[in-house]
């Protein structure tokens, strides 16, 4: 019975294809870039800590993605950052 | 004037001398006048895959060195004298040659041919900047795994900043089972990730293996998916409007009946 139930309210495992593709998602995303891993993941840090001061996001979703933009126009650096709720003095002057 | 597209992918063994070999034969058998060029030069295959590696004589380094002319190194295709081939040396490296002596061999040779397709090396040294010197149009060719993806994405990003103007992709040894269990990348995934349209997609197929065992394209075997993914992308390239069809990927009941029975499929 307990087997049973949580099977049905366990998450469905991924495929080996969603993880190759997250894992190349990443690997491509710092490969594109010269800048390090580590710098990058610093990056990203300071970047979150700017959108936290006004909001609350959901850290589990956050995306960071650097994808090729036109011929010799550089990289795109793209950003997917799920809002919970803004700060209360935001929300303030959002309304007024 | 003839467009000079090179087929390349970074990582090795995806099959960028079959490619070039059959979207060659598959061209020329449309009519088109065809020049492959193996620049491979140290590892020189792709006569081998063309079944044409008795009739070399000259190669591209005796070219480019003065020792013969042009056409006394080119070699035509057993069938189709559209198609022709200028071998690689394979006594020689990749040092032998410089991206301006390949810019003007192809000057050279470009009024001739309506296609000349040129086979890169692996890796991305001396060897590749040969290749694509005086490329306009490039073909990358990679596997639905992660190693190759990764690296074809290193390639593309060369092209970028080269002179090389549009990338296309084939995507090799496509397993339509696999993906729909759910263990292979798909088409539509491998596009989003590097950012390229496929041209085309090559299915698994064992085939391909005979047809590198008796040097002939596959483009010239009865019933084969890959070798109709590869007639294609020829058709592709030359303008025409061919959706992929990914579900034709399943052999046909014909295909897996004359399997059941034994009934050997014939070249030719």
């Amino acid at each position: 019975m307990f087997k049973w139930l949580k099977k049905l309210f366990q998450r469905k495992e991924q495929t080996s294809c969603q993880i190759a593709r997250s894992r190349l998602k990443n690997i491509l995303s710092s490969d594109r870039t010269s800048i390090s891993n580590s710098l990058f993941e610093k990056m990203k840090e300071e970047i979150l800590n700017c959108i936290c001061k006004y909001a609350e996001i959901d850290q589990e979703r956050v995306v960071f993605e650097i994808n090729r933009g036109e011929k010799n126009k550089g990289l795109i650096l793209s950003t997917t950052i799920p809002i919970f709720s803004y700060k209360e003095p935001v929300a303030e002057a959002l309304a007024s | 004037m003839g467009r000079t597209i090179v087929i390349t992918s970074g990582k090795g063994g995806v099959g960028k001398t079959t490619t070039t070999a059959n979207i060659g034969a598959a061209l020329a058998n449309g009519g088109a006048n065809v020049l492959l060029i193996d620049s491979d030069i140290g590892l020189r295959n792709l006569d081998l895959i063309m079944g044409l590696e008795n009739r070399v004589i000259f190669d591209i380094v005796d070219v480019l060195e003065g020792r013969c002319r042009i056409k006394q190194a080119i070699v035509k295709d057993k069938k189709n004298e559209r198609l022709q081939l200028l071998p690689a040396s394979q006594t020689r490296d990749k040092n032998a040659i410089n991206e301006k002596q390949m810019r003007s061999l192809l000057d050279e040779l470009r009024s001739s041919y309506d296609y000349i397709l040129i086979d890169c090396p692996a890796g991305i040294e001396q060897g590749f900047k040969n290749a694509i010197a005086g490329a306009d149009e490039a073909i990358i060719v990679c596997t639905p795994e992660v190693a190759s993806i990764r690296d074809a994405d290193r390639v593309i990003g060369l092209l970028a900043s080269s002179d090389v103007n549009h990338t296309k992709l084939v995507v090799n040894r496509y397993n339509y089972d696999l993906v729909k269990r759910g263990d292979m990348l798909t088409v539509k995934d491998i596009e989003e990730i590097l950012g390229v349209k496929a041209i085309g997609v090559i299915p698994d197929d064992e085939m391909v293996v005979r047809s590198s065992n008796i040097g002939e394209p596959i483009v010239n075997m009865v019933r084969s998916l890959a070798g109709k993914a590869y007639q294609d992308i020829a058709e592709r390239l030359a303008g025409r409007d061919i959706p992929l069809n990914l579900k034709s990927f399943k052999p046909s009941l014909g295909t897996l009946f004359g399997k059941l029975l034994g009934i050997d499929i014939k070249a030719g």
